[in-house]
């Protein structure tokens, strides 16, 4: 009897668990960005778009803002190559950016594996304090809270980061977490 | 009989300045909205029957050019009176989400009665304590940049200008005879004798930007070109025109005064930037500031410059006149009428949680402050650096780059980090910065790749689609302070990516 009901069970909440996926699945695209320099599933509705600045390429996606409209949670991918000027080698870089400061009221978590595609990331959190909005008045401190996933790849490496407001971060590390999973370097 | 011709005599006296008087002191009335009229009563203004306002300290009627800044004033105020009831009734309750039905009423009151004193954002932000309806008659009520336009206001402490600016009249830092005879297009170069420097005054063809002659500074300016040839390159024809005493007009001993005012970049020595300081309209401290960045940034020095010599916008250092901005504010009328404000100081204060300093909120000085905040006033490096980074601004409005918001301010902030990495490199430290600015500065400095992502993701918010648009003028300018930055990486530390 109670092999039947949880059969019974479990064929009426397979529709659902099938929707579910489709949902997500339809929230989240596999998104290649013009450089091609990777591939990973990202929700469909951010903003994409690719810039060159100081410190390289990077690919970002803008998601949605905060509550109080301050502060927009963001994805940024940066492929970190071993010729470029200043190349700092993935171990050595990820204590630099672990170090925490006081001062600034800046944290961070032990470094954790994980698997992201076929390679193994060091997974880590920073929380930081900010006056949000930077440069309008009144403005209250925050705190960013960035997930950094950084991914060897030959010489170099991907820095990703997911960057939100703590309050939030929670709501986007599914996200995060889909991102890793379906990680794919391309042309490297 | 001589009485009436007296009276009459007087009366045809009396009457002009009486009309006069009327000019100066009625004001606008009928072009005020209720709430602002509404606004002068409970800042105890008296309006008269004849639509005059009465200043209650001074008990004189306000002139009707100064009414719209008046307005604007108690207008910021209001608004972050009402901002900081809101925050009042969201700090006693159990958080936005959980607000019982009183707080929500009288969020919603307080909302409801000042409407008309918020910009599109703030409404964004609270709409959702209204009905469809009530924001269908809510989303009537004009926003604030609506109204009056803000009048010109005069530094007090300005030196009389020799020539009135004109765009392409001459203008000399020393009075000229003939000023305005010099042409855009003949290369009236200066003849003195003075050996140094012989800048082309070109105008028509445009020079690529190129760092100063002679500058002591530390760092390379321009990313475009060193000091080049292109320095040189008219002096021939130049000196051919020197020889012609007619169209001559720059006949005084500073070397290169700018006899045009012109957009067109050239090179600008520091003898001839100290010449138009000391006849330019900006008090001694907005003058020191001015001398700190032409001698220390590293970026963008000659472009702001060349801006700041033609263009002479207002520069005041005034926190009321800043409003909310947090460091600084700029007013571009038209080419003719900018104005840049710089803030003095903030008031910090820190919302206590037991015995610990907790939240930290940042106010204007115009603001009444909580008790225990602080006041911190902003050095004058930081103020300089400001002023760059608006410069900067101001630059991408007259040049035609400001359609890129992002490009706008990813290039000012950059010029700026920049400007106060030299500084603090000079000084061993960075404790000429205060607050946020220096949290900025050292996020920058050692955790460049979090800087970035904070930086677009803080812009994103108020730029929303606009970030991923870059025209190619802003994207130049952009690709300029990418490249500044990347080479004074590199210069301080080899291994510089990630410390």
């Amino acid at each position: 009897m109670l092999s039947k009901i949880s059969l019974a069970l479990l064929l009426c909440a397979a529709p659902l668990m099938a929707q579910e996926a489709e949902e997500s699945q339809g929230k989240t695209h596999l998104y290649t960005p013009p450089s091609r320099m990777f591939s990973c599933e990202m929700p469909r509705s951010w903003q994409s778009f690719e810039e060159e600045d100081a410190l390289g390429s990077v690919a970002r996606l803008m998601g949605p803002n905060n509550q109080a409209g301050t502060f927009r949670a963001g994805f940024s991918v940066r492929w970190i190559d071993k010729d470029m000027p200043g190349f700092v080698e993935t171990k050595k870089a990820v204590e630099l950016a672990r170090r925490d400061d006081k001062a600034l009221d800046r944290h961070s978590t032990p470094v954790r594996l994980m698997r992201a595609g076929n390679a193994l990331a060091r997974v880590f959190e920073i929380t930081q304090k900010h006056q949000l909005p930077e440069e309008s008045l009144p403005s209250n401190e925050d705190v960013i809270h960035q997930d950094v996933a950084v991914i060897p790849s030959g010489a170099g490496y991907y820095w990703i980061t997911l960057s939100s407001t703590q309050d939030l971060y929670l709501d986007y590390r599914s996200n995060f977490l889909q991102c890793l999973k379906t990680f794919q370097p391309l042309g490297r | 009989m001589i009485l009436p011709s007296v009276l009459g005599v007087l009366c045809v006296a009396i009457l002009p300045l009486r009309a006069e008087m009327l000019a100066v002191a009625h004001a606008p009335l009928a072009s005020l909205m209720g709430s602002q009229i509404q606004l002068l009563i409970e800042n105890r203004f008296r309006i008269q029957p004849n639509g005059s306002v009465i200043d209650p300290t001074t008990s004189k009627p306000v002139p009707s050019d100064e009414l719209p800044f008046l307005l604007q004033s108690l207008e910021g105020r209001k608004r972050l009176q009402v901002l900081l009831q809101l925050d009042l009734i969201l700090n006693k309750s159990e958080g936005e989400k959980h607000l019982t039905f009183e707080e929500r009423e009288s969020m919603r009151a307080i909302l409801h009665a000042n409407w008309s004193l918020f910009n599109l954002e703030t409404r964004k932000n609270f709409r959702r304590y209204f009905s469809l309806e009530e924001l269908e008659s809510l989303d009537l009520i004009p926003l604030p940049k609506a109204r009056l336009p803000e009048p010109e206001l005069r530094d007090r402490e300005a030196a009389p200008i020799a020539t009135p600016p004109a765009p392409a009249v001459v203008v000399q830092p020393a009075p000229v005879p003939d000023a305005p005879v010099v042409q855009p297009t003949p290369m009236a170069a200066v003849p003195v004798a003075p050996a140094a420097v012989i800048p082309s005054v070109v105008v028509a063809p445009p020079i690529p930007p190129i760092t100063i002659v002679a500058q002591p500074a530390p760092i390379p300016a321009a990313p475009a070109a060193a000091i080049t040839p292109a320095v040189v390159v008219p002096p021939a024809p130049a000196v051919a025109v020197v020889a012609q005493p007619a169209p001559l007009v720059i006949a005084p001993p500073p070397p290169p005064a700018a006899p045009v005012r012109s957009l067109a970049m050239r090179t600008i020595s520091n003898e001839e930037f100290e010449l138009f300081l000391k006849d330019a309209p900006y008090n001694k401290d907005v003058k020191a500031l001015l001398r700190l960045i032409a001698a220390k940034a590293p970026f963008a020095r000659l472009r702001v410059i060349n801006d700041l010599m033609f263009a002479i916008p207002q520069i005041t250092l005034d926190s009321e006149r800043c409003g909310l901005q947090a460091y600084s504010r700029l007013v571009m009328d038209s080419p003719e009428k900018i104005s840049i404000t710089l803030n003095q100081g903030v008031f910090v204060h820190h919302k206590r949680v037991l015995f610990f300093n907790g939240v930290a909120t940042i106010l204007p000085l115009s603001a009444k402050a909580p008790e225990g905040s602080q006041k911190v006033l902003y050095s004058t490096e930081q103020q300089a650096g400001s002023l760059l980074a608006e410069l900067l601004r101001l630059d991408s409005r007259l040049r035609g780059w400001d359609s890129s918001p992002y490009a706008v301010e990813s290039a000012a902030r950059a010029a700026q980090a920049l400007f106060y990495d030299v500084v603090a490199r000079e000084a061993g430290n960075d404790s000429f910065l205060q607050g946020e600015m220096k949290s900025s500065y050292r996020l920058w400095r050692d955790w460049p790749i979090e800087y970035r992502d904070w930086l677009v993701d803080s812009l994103a918010a108020a730029h929303g689609e606009a970030m991923s648009r870059m025209d190619p003028k802003g994207q130049s300018v952009v690709a300029e302070s990418v490249e500044a930055e990347r080479r004074i990486r590199q210069e301080r530390q080899p291994h510089a990516l990630q410390d």
